[in-house]
């Protein structure tokens, strides 16, 4: 035991140093790249940029070298605690390198783009070259045969993909944004070279982006891996990040398109304002979010289950946070407010905000359907706590606030309802969702209960050698659960069997719980009730 | 809970096309539309696009003869390193007989980056008729003149 934690121990420390050194061999690396690739020209901040370059490169390079030559010596046979260290910190590594360098080299790509080959090209070129290497040794040392670590083996190629993933998305919901402003919000320009290099820089992201995914995805095979971590990376980002975008992105654009008030003049500066960013997250989080819907059939029973709650769940907290808008609104319409203009918008939002999510949260929890019970005790018991909790807050506010007016000097012009109505709206919403939630917990737990193993009744027999006889009769008995521990005592006589068999019944008839009973000599049974 | 129905692959195929196609036809619209053109000098929105045009090339000639007693002023800018790269937009203009108030926003390019939103600004430009002639008499502070005693040089 010992050994094994000061292995472990000692694995921890080798690692940690390496990948230390790695960082800082990278810093090293790319600023050196850079430092050659810009003019030579040498000024006091120059000379110190080039001694921090020199001492994190010529430092920790053989270093490192001399440390991988130790550990992989130790990776051949390694436990699986070792070899789970060893793939947290390649993973660690790889993920670092690639999100520097990847970054680096779009941004480089997008600036030649735009035609404006910034100052800082040769910082750029720096670190895609320097941190592009130690990713690549990274990744190369952790899918070599020889060192491929036992626990953990696929960490490194899920999370570059879970990482590529994400930045594909945020990147098409930028060039799709940039798009729909230069189409429909035209901008007067005066002076400035027009917005297509911006353009054209986010479609470069987005391409980048999508081959470093689809290398993941594809070519590593990430979308083959069926282990349960990597199966819930993918339902996590591709599924539900991706529902929670394009649900409340599609909650912001019908929030544009309802007329209310009536005046279309009102919703073209909505959509000036939040349309392009409503419409692309919408476009973008449905097309993501179809293909992994698709991607999940298959996988464990688990990801589905939890996928769906995890989108009820989302859509459920629309639902709730839009009636609280909706109570609001319409209680500042009864207050009569001094600014006409809140409750309108509070009240578009906040329809916007039902509408989506009672769709989704009928489609995805099936509120009328059976279920089995068992499957989703977590989420109601999640849901009833999570939604008494903010019901409490809201309460704790109303009454803070009630107070305030009560005991301070509150000016005459501050209206009570209107001073409360925005934390009433969530008590109202959230105690709703909180006691739903809890009946069904309830219900549930009812409809489980039969199901318990304490419900059966027991009988524990002791009795000697030969009693076979006597157990077939009794085990004919309904919601018994006969056990025989056999006594040492010399068998019965046979035909004892059918009064033994009747004086047992006998004996459950007049108890109700289970029963311990042991047989004498005599035929006699001592009977015990049992908890 | 029932398994989840895989939807239509062409509802997929549909969405991407309808993104790309976006993109496609952003890309034409903008590369169709002209230029941006040059304003009248004679009004308030033309001097300032040849102010800013002055101002950006270091013609400090051009840029103070647009400037209220601009023949003593100097760029107090020293330290802006994208001078150049400004893009100007124009939002408002409210302009009277003899002075106008015109709202820009300013914006830096980002070199490629795009996990950074562009830095832009809103500022305003006020100008007023001298003379027969709208001559800048407050210039938003990434693109101003100073005068030697706001620059400090003269106690």
């Amino acid at each position: 035991m010992s050994t094994r934690t000061a292995s472990a121990l000692r694995a921890l420390i080798l690692h940690g140093l390496l990948m230390l050194l790695l960082l800082l061999l990278g810093t090293g690396l790319s600023l050196l790249i850079s430092m050659g690739l810009s003019a030579p020209a040498v000024n006091d901040d120059r000379q110190l940029l080039l001694a921090t370059a020199l001492a994190f490169t010529i430092i920790p390079g053989p270093l490192v070298w001399a440390l991988w030559l130790w550990i992989r010596k130790k990776l051949l046979n390694s436990e699986p605690t070792e070899a789970a260290i060893w793939s947290l910190q390649g993973s660690a590594v790889y993920l670092i390198a690639l999100v520097i360098s990847s970054t680096a080299v779009l941004q480089l790509l997008g600036s030649l783009i735009g035609g404006g080959a910034s100052q800082g090209w040769q910082d750029q070129v720096g670190l895609v070259l320097g941190w592009g290497a130690i990713g690549l040794w990274q990744f190369k040392m952790l899918t070599t045969p020889k060192y491929v670590p036992s626990e953990l083996p696929h960490l490194a190629v899920t999370l570059g993909n879970a990482y590529a993933l994400v930045l594909a998305g945020y990147s098409l919901v930028v060039a799709l944004r940039t798009a729909l402003e230069l189409v429909f919000v035209p901008q007067a320009i005066l002076v400035g070279q027009g917005p297509l290099p911006r353009l054209l820089g986010a479609v470069i992201w987005v391409l980048g982006a999508s081959i470093l995914w689809l290398w993941h995805w594809k070519m590593l095979q990430v979308q083959k891996l069926r282990d349960i971590f990597a199966s819930f990376v993918v339902m996590l980002l591709g599924v539900a990040l991706a529902a929670l975008t394009a649900l409340l992105a599609a909650a912001a654009t019908l929030n544009i398109i309802i007329p209310l008030p009536w005046d279309f003049t009102a919703m073209g500066e909505r959509f000036a304002s939040f349309g392009p960013l409503a419409i692309s997250a919408l476009l973008t989080g449905a097309i993501f979010w179809m293909y992994h819907h698709g991607q999940l059939a298959g996988r464990s029973p688990l990801v589905t289950r939890v996928s769906r709650q995890i989108i009820s769940g989302i859509s459920l907290a629309m639902l709730a946070s839009g009636l609280g808008m909706v109570v609001n609104a319409l209680l500042a319409s009864i207050s009569s407010p001094l600014n006409t203009d809140t409750a309108p918008a509070v009240l578009r939002t906040g329809i916007a905000l039902v509408l989506v999510g009672t769709v989704f949260w009928v489609k995805y929890f099936q509120p009328g359907a059976r279920v089995e019970p068992e499957s989703r005790r977590v989420y109601l018991v999640l849901f009833f706590g999570v939604s008494a909790v903010v019901a409490l807050v809201a309460l704790l506010i109303v009454g803070y606030r009630v107070f305030e007016m009560l005991v301070g000097a509150a000016s005459p012009a501050l209206n009570m309802l209107d001073y409360i109505r925005a934390p009433l709206g969530w008590l109202l919403a959230t105690v709703g969702v909180s006691a739903y939630h809890f009946a069904l917990w309830k219900s549930d737990r009812e409809k489980l209960t039969p199901l318990e193993p304490e419900a059966r009744r027991r009988l524990i027999l002791v009795a000697p050698q030969g009693s076979e006889q006597l157990l077939s009769a009794l085990q004919l008995t309904e919601g018994l659960e006969v056990r025989w521990i056999v006594s040492s005592h010399p068998p019965l006589p046979e035909e004892w069997g059918d009064e033994l068999t009747n004086r047992l019944l006998e004996a459950l008839a007049t108890h109700s719980g289970s029963l311990l009973a042991v047989a004498d000599e005599q035929g006699q049974f001592n009977f015990t009730p049992l908890a | 809970m029932t398994s989840i129905s895989v939807p239509a692959k062409g509802a997929l195929i549909t969405l991407v096309a309808v993104s790309v196609g976006l993109i496609i036809l952003a890309a034409i619209v903008v590369s169709l539309r002209p230029a941006p053109p040059l304003r009248d000098a004679d009004t308030p929105v033309g001097v300032i696009q040849r102010y800013v045009l002055a101002y950006q090339s270091a013609d400090l000639a051009t840029a103070q003869g647009l400037v209220e007693n601009g023949k003593d002023k100097q760029d107090c800018n020293y330290y802006e390193p994208q001078k150049a790269s400004a893009q100007v937009n124009l939002l408002r203009e409210v302009t009277t007989d003899r002075s106008s108030t015109i709202t820009v926003s300013i914006t830096y390019a980002t070199d490629g980056a795009l996990l950074i939103d562009p830095f832009e600004a809103q500022e305003n430009f006020e100008l007023a008729k001298i003379d027969g002639a709208w001559l800048i008499t407050t210039a938003p502070w990434q693109m101003s003149l100073c005068t030697k005693e706001e620059l400090g040089l003269t106690p």
